[in-house]
């Protein structure tokens, strides 16, 4: 056998087909929508019921109220308490879980499909008729106390909490979806219950599920579990409305013993829902995205300020941020600055080389079928279609989508939605050491958190 | 013993002329290959001064090897849609990539690229900017982290000179400062050959072109030195220890620590299935007590490693404020003690055991995982069929297994206590 040449990759061999798992969209009567990808792969089922009401529905002054209501939902019910209703799940090797974040609040299970009914049921249950006790409600607001105080002195939540404070100020999307320690100390019983009966059981509730079962059984399962509950039409949700801001501002939160600088750089983004988010994931991928990024290898690669820096726009319903984050050494945070904001105007000014974008592009799509191996991997794909209300076929159609965005397309987005004359910097560091490497980039605020306790 | 599901996996292993033991795992159902390569080598093979080499190494393996270009490693990886990630521990190594199954050989000709051919391509530039990457890393990770030098200090109480456990895995910034040219070359001669690996291939592939293809890209590579295995000497706690850390935190936490069984022994199961039974989910005892009903914690853990000449088991709890952590610990002790001197009731125990059924089948649905869980049984075990018998090994054990271990290694006078307290802000 002639030696091994390896001067150049193997060439690929031929591909082979790939498609998203079949899913079916049931709809059942009130306003519940069924998602459901049935897969014998493993005796396992997953279920997650989604409720319009997450904390961009906070009212003014109640942050926290969405996350604290849905953390109620498993505290309790007429016939279990809530030790009783952690055990139903638990006991059979499942979990139960709630959640809330800037589009919705969800309940969900895991566990073996032969609980496949028991883990609907007790969903059922609890959104059905949640008793939302007293103690229990007291007990949940000391934990999210603690949980505030906690993150006070994690300088990468300080400086993500500071960041969404200065793009959108006090209105939807500025206030920490857990809320502060004051919106959180006045929250009543009755904003919970009220909370509960107007959003969190509102219209439209999509469930989805993914793993080992039968469509026809599982609707009929959501049928006596879910149909029937006493849904009020959902009042419009409060839109998000920054404050629109004419050069880079600098917050600059003082630690003064830090041995790093996180940062946050970035402005307002765009929905989900505009048109052209599919060229922005794209553009993003490019960027910040994906190891082989711009940032990345300019920030560690290149530089070595950094262990990593990433970027994304976030998936909400209203314009959410765009971010790009990283913990850098603090004598290099302005250089690190400095170069994020030159790659910014790079990717604005100049057309992105063929390659490059070939090269993005194939990992989007490659990428594709390893981020749905599993069920919850599926499920994550489902719960974008539920809540965007994405058309059926978009999965299948996501590979023609992302492969027809072009480099006209990526530097039109550019141009269109990436702003780096009008940034906003935030940074979380010693003071002493960062203000002189910040200044120049714009209007500088300091931030003491001792002093600024309304910060969280 | 119970029924339950068979995890019945294809698995075929064969060892090169080189010593190289090889799994391979074919499962056609997705377009998807997973190339997963362990290194038996980890922090505990560093020497004091010296600490955070074995990881700073892992950093250099990514910077590219003879014929691949420097930042090559990722970007040949991602442009065809994969995924590439290494870690280092304080026993082993991983490096491993999923790629779509068409481009398995790219996957060997990089992971064979590195293993053979790694230092015509090492330069001092290279080493210089992984070091501050990795410096970072660790400020990051450790000294700008609240309660982050806990667990490092946790296990310099619980492990004396010369045992190997007692430094972290990323390293003190002094000696990642220190690190030299030389210093790489030798690590790599002496632990990157292919005698001290393992390398399993998971998902959609023919068995036989795999096969050939794995003897293709790596057969040519020399046999190194066989790797001594590293001293496993480890005096008994001489009592309880116990300190106080101060750090820039709101919530006091505490941990305590015991030295338990090696992970790769069969004693040590009765250890993960206990933590289980402790802190596993919002039903588990300690769960229950200290943070739903008395309002101590704010978070409760118990947790045994699974490092391979000795493991630790520890609890920790972070205060609610207003609490002193005194009454946790003395909590958690209760706890403790009440599994030493008793049967667990059989329905904790059963609840543990569906956890435990579960997350198994949960984690085995990704390609990645299951590959280098194969590369884990290969490497401590030799034996890969292990992923189905593993299960066994939890579902047989019964009250009187969990007491035992817990009146053997979770005494008293053989402990760490440490504490971390809030420190005024400078």
């Amino acid at each position: 056998m002639s030696p091994l040449d390896r001067s150049a990759p193997p060439a690929p061999g031929s591909v082979r087909p790939f498609r998203f798992p079949t899913f079916e969209r049931r709809e059942l009567e009130g306003g519940l929508t069924l998602f459901i990808a049935p897969s014998s792969a493993v005796p396992l089922i997953f279920f997650e019921l989604l409720s319009p009401g997450g904390a961009h529905l906070d009212p003014a002054g109640r942050a926290g109220l969405a996350a604290l209501t849905g953390a109620m939902l498993d505290e309790g019910t007429p016939g279990k308490s809530s030790r009783q209703i952690a055990a139903a799940a638990e006991r059979v090797g499942g979990y139960l879980a709630t959640g809330t974040d800037w589009s919705c609040t969800s309940v969900s299970t895991g566990l073996m499909s032969a609980h496949a009914e028991s883990g609907l049921s007790l969903i059922g249950e609890i959104v059905r008729e949640p008793t939302l006790p007293d103690d229990e409600l007291e007990r949940l607001r000391e934990r999210t106390l603690s949980e505030i105080r906690r993150r006070r002195v994690v300088p990468s939540a300080l400086a993500s909490l500071q960041f969404a404070r200065a793009l959108y100020g006090r209105g939807v999307y500025g206030e920490p979806v857990l809320g502060t320690s004051a919106s959180v100390e006045a929250i009543t019983r009755s904003d919970v219950k009220a909370f509960y009966r107007d959003r969190i059981v509102a219209a439209p509730l999509r469930l989805v599920v993914a793993g080992d079962c039968k469509p026809q059984a599982i609707e009929r399962l959501a049928q006596s579990a879910l149909v029937g509950l006493p849904r009020r039409q959902l009042e419009p949700a409060p839109s998000a409305a920054p404050p629109e801001q004419a050069s880079t501002r600098v917050f600059l939160v003082d630690r003064p013993g830090s041995t790093q600088t996180e940062l946050r750089i970035g402005h307002v983004g765009v929905a989900r829902a505009h048109p052209d988010f599919t060229a922005l994931s794209v553009m993003n991928s490019l960027l910040g995205g994906k190891f082989t990024s711009r940032l990345n290898l300019n920030l560690r690669e290149r530089h070595g300020f950094t262990y990593g820096v990433r970027s994304g726009f976030s998936h909400r319903l209203g314009p959410g941020p765009f971010t790009i984050s990283s913990a850098v050494a603090t004598e290099s945070a302005g250089r690190a600055v400095a170069e994020v904001r030159a790659e910014l105007e790079r990717l604005r000014d100049q057309p992105v080389p063929a390659e490059e974008l070939d090269e993005t592009r194939s990992y989007i799509l490659g990428v594709f079928p390893y981020t749905v191996q599993s069920l919850e991997g599926v499920s994550h794909r489902l719960r974008a279609l539920a809540l965007h209300d994405l058309p059926l076929d978009y999965w299948d159609r996501y590979p023609a989508e992302i492969g027809a965005v072009s480099a006209g397309d990526i530097q039109r987005v550019a141009q269109a939605h990436l702003r780096p004359e009008r940034l906003t910097i935030v940074a979380v560091g010693p003071e002493a050491e960062l203000r002189p490497q910040l200044e120049p980039f714009g209007e500088l605020e300091i931030c003491r958190p001792s002093e600024h306790p309304e910060l969280t | 013993m119970r029924a339950r599901p068979r995890i019945a996996l294809p698995i075929e292993r064969r060892t090169l002329d080189n010593g190289l033991r090889v799994v391979l795992h074919p499962d056609r159902s997705v377009p998807l290959v997973a190339i997963n390569v362990w290194y038996h080598v980890g922090s505990k093979n560093e020497r004091p001064g010296r600490t955070g080499f074995a990881h700073l190494f892992e950093h250099m393996l990514f910077q590219g090897s003879q014929n691949v270009g420097t930042n090559d490693h990722f970007r040949h990886v991602q442009q065809v849609g994969g995924v590439a990630n290494g870690s280092t521990a304080w026993d082993r190594t991983n490096y491993f990539e999923t790629l779509p199954s068409h481009c398995l050989d790219l996957g060997l000709w990089l992971e064979s690229d590195r293993m053979g051919y790694f230092l015509p391509a090492l330069t001092s530039e290279k080493l210089e900017n992984q070091r501050e990457v990795v410096m970072n890393e660790r400020r990051q990770r450790v000294d700008n982290q609240p309660y982050g030098r806990a667990f490092e200090r946790l296990h310099e109480l619980l492990y004396d000179e010369p045992h190997p456990y007692r430094w972290p895995i990323i390293g003190y910034m002094d000696d990642i400062a220190a690190a030299t040219l030389e210093e790489i070359e030798a690590f790599f001669r002496r632990y990157y050959v292919p005698n001290n690996a393992v390398l399993t291939i998971a998902g959609d592939f023919d068995i036989d072109d795999a096969a050939s293809a794995v003897e293709r890209y790596f057969g040519e590579i020399g046999r190194g030195n066989d790797v001594a295995p590293v001293a496993t000497d480890l005096a008994p706690l001489p009592g309880e220890r116990r300190e106080v850390l101060g750090d820039d935190v709101e919530l006091s936490r505490v941990y305590i620590a015991y030295h338990a069984p090696p992970g790769v022994a069969d004693e040590w199961y009765a250890g993960d299935l206990l933590a289980t039974v402790l802190t596993g989910g919002k039903s588990s005892p300690l769960y229950l007590d200290l943070a739903h009903d008395r309002r101590l914690v704010q978070d409760v853990q118990a947790m045994v490693l699974s490092t391979e000449i000795a493991s630790t088991f520890l609890v920790v709890a972070t205060a609610q404020p207003g609490v002193e952590i005194e009454r946790v610990e003395a909590a958690v002790s209760e706890h403790l003690a009440h599994a030493a001197a008793a049967p667990l009731p059989e329905a904790e125990l059963e609840r543990a055991r569906n956890r435990f059924l579960t997350g198994y089948l949960d984690q085995l649905q990704n390609l990645e995982d299951r590959a280098d869980l194969l590369s884990r049984l290969t490497t401590y075990h030799d034996d890969p069929g292990r992923i189905d018998s593993e299960l066994d090994r939890y579902l047989k054990l019964g009250a009187s297994d969990l007491e035992r271990f817990a009146s053997e290694h979770l005494r008293t006078d053989r402990r760490v206590v440490l504490t971390v307290e809030p420190e005024a802000r400078a």
